[in-house]
């Protein structure tokens, strides 16, 4: 073989093995990504490995923990307050998701297919914004200031002016997981808002104008034009607000603080009572954990229900 | 634009490793500082880390302590210095001990010193028993400061819980101004009791004088439990007592819910909503630390005009100790005073200036000072017979409560404890329940919540 055919068979070799890209192209990516890996690693994975950790032991104030097997867990299921606490996060859960959930797509349905391009509707959109952009304690001062069970409270002030009630009410134990529902999708409704606005507006004006054209009432475009394209947004704030809602504690601590007795604790409140204001950790991260294994059942429930996987698999186009 | 990104990602990476090393380096300074002993040419310098907490006059207070004692500390070339730390939750705290970083001195509340001495943040003082600062101050006090057999912590401050009544109702029930001014003396001796407060209450409601009968400051419902002798604790077993006298107090709440001396929302009614409903005539008795004073005094617009506020005190309001339920018993006061604490990392070589410096912190007019700042009482004889606090009608009657006041248990588990028996009153407003269901519901969650070898259930 001569030098032409070598040097001739050594190209075709090169050209024959698999491209081979560059060792500063392939760290390039995870360059990229190592700074965000390690804040996830620091904050959310060590904190989760704590708390499971955590949760087979008697860690109290002591700060001293024992390895106790599943005695936390044994614990969860015999206490006796289990059961109401579990249907009050149900009933908290399951109010505040449908009611915010069919707020906003009344909202946005009204805002973005009814008033589409008004200004009023764009100022009815900021409306609902405000409360989810005050701070959650001015916030719930403001609840406060509402219900307050003295004379002046701005309910028992208005009522007493029109001449309903003689004697103050006290709202917050006699409706306090109302007012804390209230509360809540008043706070949650904006986000919902937004996404299925933005989801109807990106629906093409020549669907509306042919449904039209073909007769199709106002009803007929709402139900077979607008809701099946909200099918997936409607499914991501439905698990996103279920699943903070389950482990929503915050704004009911500063309502309520899970009164009056136990009427509005949840169980992720009832865990960060357990955890912070009584300082049984270990109890706290179990009852915490037990959060976590609800949420994960209820997501997995609401993808299935959702049917997700339509969402995931590729076009026909790409077929 | 790679390199853009190269650029950005490697200012992000150096600014978090700065970062992480600087707080590390931090960390270590003040750690380091909090024990560190050193000396320049002349003196031997001595750092205290101190938590900052700048309430009423506590932070000057150590300011001017620390002045004091280097002047003391002259003649023996040693120079105090105190290294402030931020003031910081409870939560904090034990994060902060486990990280290794525990201040010399800081301030928390009495209620705190089991946890803190289990959680290894404090360490014993028993200096406390032979300082000439507390050799006059009552047995009471030193039961506040002693845990467990030792000493664990220096009350910084004191409040007493008396109940100040609408003179104008007790007038309008037709009760004359030298009936109304004796009625102290008569809760003193044991001859007007809780019982007697209610049943006016009552009559104060029925008549319309009053909207409210009682009002109670945050949920402080230990004052009417001490008033039926339910002390919940036993310092020699140190352990939590279930009594039976439990029952007692629910039958008054129940009593009280169904006579409409107390409202259902009574906890949602705290002290600064009910100051102003109180000087408008709208409260009959509210319970309250002699701080409500102050709070009164702002509701009336009278915050700069203190003779035209004690002359409106005087007309409209009269004060006693919280009565005992029991004829011819001791009245109550209660309070949870603020101790200064010494961290566990104090060492014995440390202590001496640690001591000397609280001492100083504990100096009569620097207690004086704090109470002018905070409406808090003095802690120790000497500081009451300061001529500026006994120019302080009010705060000075009040002094002789702290002889009898009782405070909070410092066990752990005292919170947990404390959540069944308010369970147990909300099931009487709330939900209507009578006295013995409520019993139940807190016997059942003390069983189900509180440590067995923390507590006696007396049956």
């Amino acid at each position: 073989m001569n030098t032409v055919e070598t040097a001739g068979l050594n190209r075709l070799q090169a050209a024959s093995a698999p491209y081979k890209k560059p060792l500063r192209n392939v760290i390039y990516p995870y360059l990229f990504i190592l700074p965000f890996s390690l804040l996830v690693f620091v904050f959310f994975i060590l904190p989760a490995i704590a708390t499971i950790a955590m949760s087979f032991t008697d860690l109290n104030a002591s700060m001293k923990p024992h390895y106790i097997g599943l005695a936390n867990f044994k614990r969860i299921f015999a206490d006796y307050n289990l059961p109401e606490i579990l249907s009050h996060t149900a009933v908290f859960a399951i109010l505040s998701l449908a009611i915010s959930l069919l707020f906003a797509l009344i909202i946005s349905i009204a805002t973005q297919y009814f008033l589409k391009g008004k200004v009023s509707a764009v100022l009815y959109r900021v409306l609902w914004l405000i409360p989810s952009i005050i701070p959650s304690v001015v916030y719930v001062t403001f609840w406060k200031f509402l219900f307050d069970p003295t004379e002046g409270g701005l309910v028992n002030d208005l009522l007493h002016r029109m001449g309903i009630i003689s004697e103050p009410v006290s709202w917050f134990t006699r409706g306090a997981m109302a007012i804390v529902i209230l509360a809540t999708i008043v706070s949650t409704v904006s986000g919902g808002m937004i996404l299925l606005s933005a989801a109807i507006n990106s629906i093409p004006e020549d669907l509306y104008k042919a449904a039209r054209v073909d007769g199709a009432s106002e009803k007929s475009v709402i139900m077979k034009i607008i809701l099946p394209t909200l099918k997936w947004p409607l499914m991501y704030i439905t698990i996103s607000d279920l699943i903070g809602f389950v482990s929503s504690y915050f704004f009911i601590m500063l309502l309520t603080q899970g009164g009056p007795m136990r009427d509005t604790t949840t169980l992720s409140l009832y865990a960060f009572q357990q955890a912070f204001n009584l300082k049984y950790y270990g109890y706290g991260a179990a009852v915490s954990l037990i959060v976590v294994f609800i949420s994960f059942i209820l997501t997995l429930l609401l993808i299935r229900l959702f049917d997700f996987d339509q969402l995931i698999k590729p076009s026909r186009i790409e077929d | 634009m790679k390199k853009l990104a190269g650029v950005a990602l490697t200012v992000v990476m150096g600014v978090g490793f700065l970062a992480g090393c600087g707080s590390k380096d931090d960390n270590d300074a003040a750690a380091g500082s909090a024990n560190r002993t050193g000396s320049d040419a002349s003196n031997k310098v001595v750092t205290i880390s101190v938590r900052e907490n700048t309430w009423g006059a506590r932070k000057d207070n150590f300011l001017e302590a620390e002045k004091r004692l280097n002047e003391d500390l002259k003649a023996d070339h040693v120079q105090v210095k105190l290294d402030w730390w931020p003031g910081i939750d409870d939560d904090e705290l034990v994060l902060q001990a486990q990280a290794g970083k525990v201040a010399d001195v800081f301030i928390n509340s009495s209620v705190d010193i089991g946890w803190e001495r289990d959680a290894g943040l404090i360490r014993d003082i028993d200096w406390v028993k032979d300082s000439s600062v507390f050799k006059n101050v009552p047995a009471s006090y030193t039961d506040i400061m002693n845990y467990d057999g030792h000493y664990y912590g220096v009350i910084q401050d004191m409040d007493a819980s008396p109940v100040f009544i609408s003179r104008k109702a007790l007038e309008g029930i037709g009760w004359t101004k030298d009936r109304i001014d004796g009625l102290r003396s008569k809760v003193d001796s044991g001859e007007f009791t809780f019982g007697d407060l209610v049943d006016l209450a009552d009559q104060a409601k029925k008549k319309n004088l009053v909207k409210t009968g009682f009002a109670v400051e945050d949920t402080r419902f230990e004052g009417w439990n001490y008033a039926f002798g339910s002390y919940n604790y036993d310092a020699s077993a140190n352990k939590l007592i279930l009594s039976g006298k439990a029952k007692d107090v629910y039958a008054f709440w129940a009593d009280a819910k169904k006579r409409g001396v107390i409202a259902e929302g009574i906890g949602d009614v705290d002290t600064d909503k009910a100051a102003p409903m109180f000087v408008k005539g709208q409260i009959f008795a509210e319970f309250a630390r002699t701080e409500f004073y102050q709070m009164m005094r702002e509701a009336n617009g009278m915050k700069d005009d203190i003779e035209g506020y004690n002359a409106w005190f005087n007309d409209n309001v009269v004060w006693i100790p919280v009565p005992s339920a029991e004829k011819g018993g001791k009245p109550v006061s209660y309070s949870n005073p603020a101790m200064i604490f010494v961290g566990s990392k104090v060492d014995d070589a440390k202590m001496p200036y640690v001591q000397r410096l609280i001492e100083h912190v504990l100096d009569p007019d620097l207690q004086v000072n704090h109470t002018i700042a905070s409406g808090k009482l003095p802690v120790t004889p000497e500081a009451q017979e300061d001529p500026r606090f006994k120019a302080m009608s009010f705060y000075k009657e009040h002094a002789y409560l702290v002889g009898f006041t009782k405070t909070r248990p410092a066990l752990p588990d005292y919170a947990t404890f404390m959540k069944g028996f308010t369970l147990g009153i909300d099931a009487i407003l709330t939900k209507g329940k009578s006295a013995d269901d409520a019993y139940g519901i807190f016997k059942k969650e003390v069983k189900q919540n509180v440590p067995a070898d923390r507590v006696t259930i007396e049956e």
